[in-house]
Order: structure tokens, then sequence, then C-alpha cells
């Protein structure tokens, strides 16, 4: 008998053996094996208690709140989750998987405004993704509309059983109320691209407040079963290849949105304080300026700059060609 | 050397704690005991003797009675050293299982 082999339980409960720092290994291995041999993945104990949790007589939505340095496969453990739990809802409550997730239910680095409209579109029992929740739920942008206008549908979620993944990089960088009103808190420890999977750990996430105003948050490790074992890890696989691949090419799309989105508010912005400074100057120096190119033809332009201070060379050219133009016209 | 010679847990009236911390303190301390009888006692009837004493202490009936009828059983096979050593490790096994002497880790899938 090999008894550092993981034994799956009940409820697909992987027995790792002793905590140690090699259960991580062990586990690895074991995901590994299931690939390569294209073994059946076990039932996931948690994608049936959020199906049954959104699903059943409880009333109840979940959040999901995923976190992970660049590139460590935060979208990917997102759409593999939400497909998996999008099969646990189909199994409940009947249909087919895609009734309750598509790569429609995907908010890609999108604006708040946006997020807003697909929330507000999307039907009962859905899933759906934010992912790079800092760009359209953004903790620095706390006062916009968007972000107030999300707080208020995801408060309001319950009433339609949804289940919000949000992924970002850190926590910290979406919107508080976004943070404390999650459920469950994910985080990839280590990922294994070329494998295939990635190990995450995953907790659930309780506020409490406390009586100095203050709030307390309490996470807990998850478990599913009777004899409360505590699960230390969570293993999600690649996602299927074509809705990655579709994920992937709308993601492309929608950065180079946001790119140009960026350098338009740049250009405007720029566009705007150089009309707000021209005027300005205008205002203050144009009858000046005339008035001294009539008493003085043929001043220097460095003298009348002298004489108006604040005023530059580009905005004196363009009053100068302002009153020649007037000068013609009269 | 016999049980009662060295049953200091159970002699110790200012020995604290919960009832389930004054148990496992009395049961090593019969453990240890025993463990020496074990290991250094050639009269099979003493060690044959020993061992019920040790059931005796299990808590758990029905651990107790699988624990003997096991003994029992392996006894007449392999004989009383033999038999005694496997319930010394299925006991410590149950021990540990309870007191979780060995912590586990769980994983699961997404």
């Amino acid at each position: 008998m090999d008894l550092t082999k993981p034994k799956v339980l009940e409820n697909g409960i992987v027995d790792l053996g002793c905590s140690n720092r090699s259960a991580i290994i062990r586990l690895a291995n074991w995901a590994q094996d299931l690939i390569d041999n294209n073994k059946p993945i076990p039932r996931s104990p948690f994608c049936k208690w959020a199906a049954e949790r959104v699903g059943s007589k409880d009333k109840q939505d979940l959040t999901i709140f995923i976190s992970a340095r660049k590139g460590k496969g935060k979208s990917y453990t997102a759409l593999y989750l939400a497909s998996r739990i999008a099969e646990e809802i189909a199994l409940l409550l009947g249909g087919k998987p895609s009734d309750y997730f598509t790569i429609e239910n995907c908010a890609l680095l999108m604006d708040s405004s946006k997020i807003t409209h697909l929330l507000s579109t999307k039907g009962k029992y859905q899933v759906l993704i934010i992912d790079d929740a800092g760009v359209g739920a953004n903790n620095r942008e706390f006062l916009s509309r968007g972000n107030i206008n999300f707080n208020k549908i995801m408060m309001t979620c319950r009433t339609k059983r949804w289940i919000v993944i949000f992924t970002s990089v850190l926590k910290s960088h979406v919107d508080l109320n976004i943070r404390e009103m999650s459920d469950i808190l994910i985080n990839i420890y280590k990922s294994f691209h070329e494998g295939g999977f990635n190990i995450c750990k995953a907790k659930n996430s309780d506020v409490i407040e406390l009586p100095n105003n203050k709030n307390m948050t309490i996470s807990k490790r998850l478990s599913f079963d009777k004899d409360n074992k505590k699960i230390d890890f969570w293993v999600s696989f690649a996602p299927d290849r074509k809705l990655a691949e579709e994920y992937d090419r709308q993601r492309d799309i929608a950065a180079d949105k946001i790119l140009q989105e960026s350098n338009e508010q740049l250009n405007e912005k720029q566009a705007g304080k150089a009309e707000t400074k021209q005027q300005e100057l205008f205002t203050k120096y144009y009858e000046k300026v005339k008035h001294i190119y009539e008493s003085e033809p043929g001043i220097k332009g460095k003298e009348v700059l002298r004489r108006c201070p604040g005023l530059t060379p580009t905005y004196l050219d363009k009053m100068r060609a302002q009153i020649n133009a007037k000068q013609e016209e009269d | 050397m016999s049980f009662s010679d060295t049953n200091k847990s159970n002699s110790n009236p200012m020995s604290g704690g919960t009832p389930k911390d004054k148990y496992v303190d009395f049961f090593f301390n019969q453990f240890g005991c025993y463990t020496n009888i074990l290991r250094s006692e050639t009269d099979e009837g003493i060690l044959d003797r020993a061992t019920a004493a040790l059931i005796a202490i299990c808590p758990d009936v029905a651990l107790r009675e699988e624990l003997f009828k096991k003994y029992t059983e392996k006894k007449g096979i392999d004989g009383v050293t033999t038999a005694s050593a496997g319930l010394a490790g299925n006991f410590m096994s149950h021990i540990s299982d309870t007191l979780e002497f060995t912590e586990k880790s769980y994983a699961s899938v997404f």
C-alpha cells in the first residue's frame, strides 16, 4: 500500500496524508495524474454547495473573490469555476450549463457603466465573471457614479440569485463594499500552467461589526463533510479550450478598447487644458499686445514677451496671427 | 514492575485539567508501563494480564470489545507477545485519531 498517495474520500475530498510541506506536491502529482491519464475529475463539493446555495429555498446569492499576482491564472480559474458551478446548477435546476454561464456573462476589463449594464440585463441563477475588477470597480473611484451603481446592484443581486466571481491582483484594489460583500476568498497559491492546473486556497469570509464602529473580517477554511474536515487546498483545472480561446480573444479586444478610451480621455484632457490656457492669456494680453504692435511697429517678440509675463512664444504667435487677420478684415 | 507501582497520575490529587486531560495523562502513564512490560516480560501469563488491563482502560465500549476480540483471536494464532504488540499499536492508532496527533491535509477540486 502506498501510504503517501492521496486518497479520494466521499464528497470529492482528497486525503493528502500528513500536513507537511510535501502535501502540496502529493496533491500536484495527483492532479497531474488525473490530467495525464484522462481520469474523471471528482464532483466538486464547493460547486455543489454553491449551486445549492443559490438554487435552493434559502434565496441566497454568492460572491467569490479570486486574487493572485499577474499571470498566475486568475481568469482561467474563474472561467473553470464558473463552468463547473453552471454544470451543478443545471443538474439542480434543469437545463443546460450554458443556460447559466456563457462567455457573455464575463465583464472583461470593462468600465463600471458596462458592468452595470451587463448585470442589470442578466436573468436569474447566472454565474458572472468580473475579470480584473480593479478596472470596473476601482477603490480609487469609490464615489464615482459607476461604482455607486455597481454597489447598488451588488446589494440587490440576492433577488436574482447570482454567483458573481471577481478577479483582481489584490483585494485592496477593489472597492471596499465589494470586498466586504465577498463570501468566498480564493487565492491562487501555486500555478502549474504547463501541467494544466492551479492549486488554490479558499476561505469563507465574514465581516463582523465591532462596538467601536469598526469591522473585523473572519476567514475560515471551507469544510463540506460531516466530520468537518478543513480543506487546505483546491485544484482548478484548465477551462474548456474553446471557451478559453474566445475569452482570450474578447479580452484582447477589451484591452485595446480600454487603451483607446484612456488615450482619448488623455487627449481630451490635454486639449481642454491648452484651450483654457489660451483663453486666459488672450483675455489678459490681447489688447495689450495689439496696442504694443500698433504703437511700436517692428518691436522684437522678445521685448513683447518681457512686458507680458506668462505669455509664451507660441501664444504670442497665435495672438499676432489673430491681430493680423483682424486688421486684414478691417 | 506492575501497573500500580508507577501509577502517578491516578495517585496525584493535584493533577488538574479537564476529565479528558486527566484521562490522557492517566492513559500515557499506563501505556508507558505496559510497553515496559511488553519489552521485558518473558512470562506470558503476566503479559496477558497486563494486556487485559490495558484493554480495560479503553473508554470506548465498542472499541474495547473489538480490541479484546481481535486480541484473543490473534493470541490463539500468533501467541501472546505478538498479539499484545498488535493490540498496543491498534490502541495507539485510536488514541492518535482521537487526539489528532497527526495533523492531516485535505484538498478538493473546483
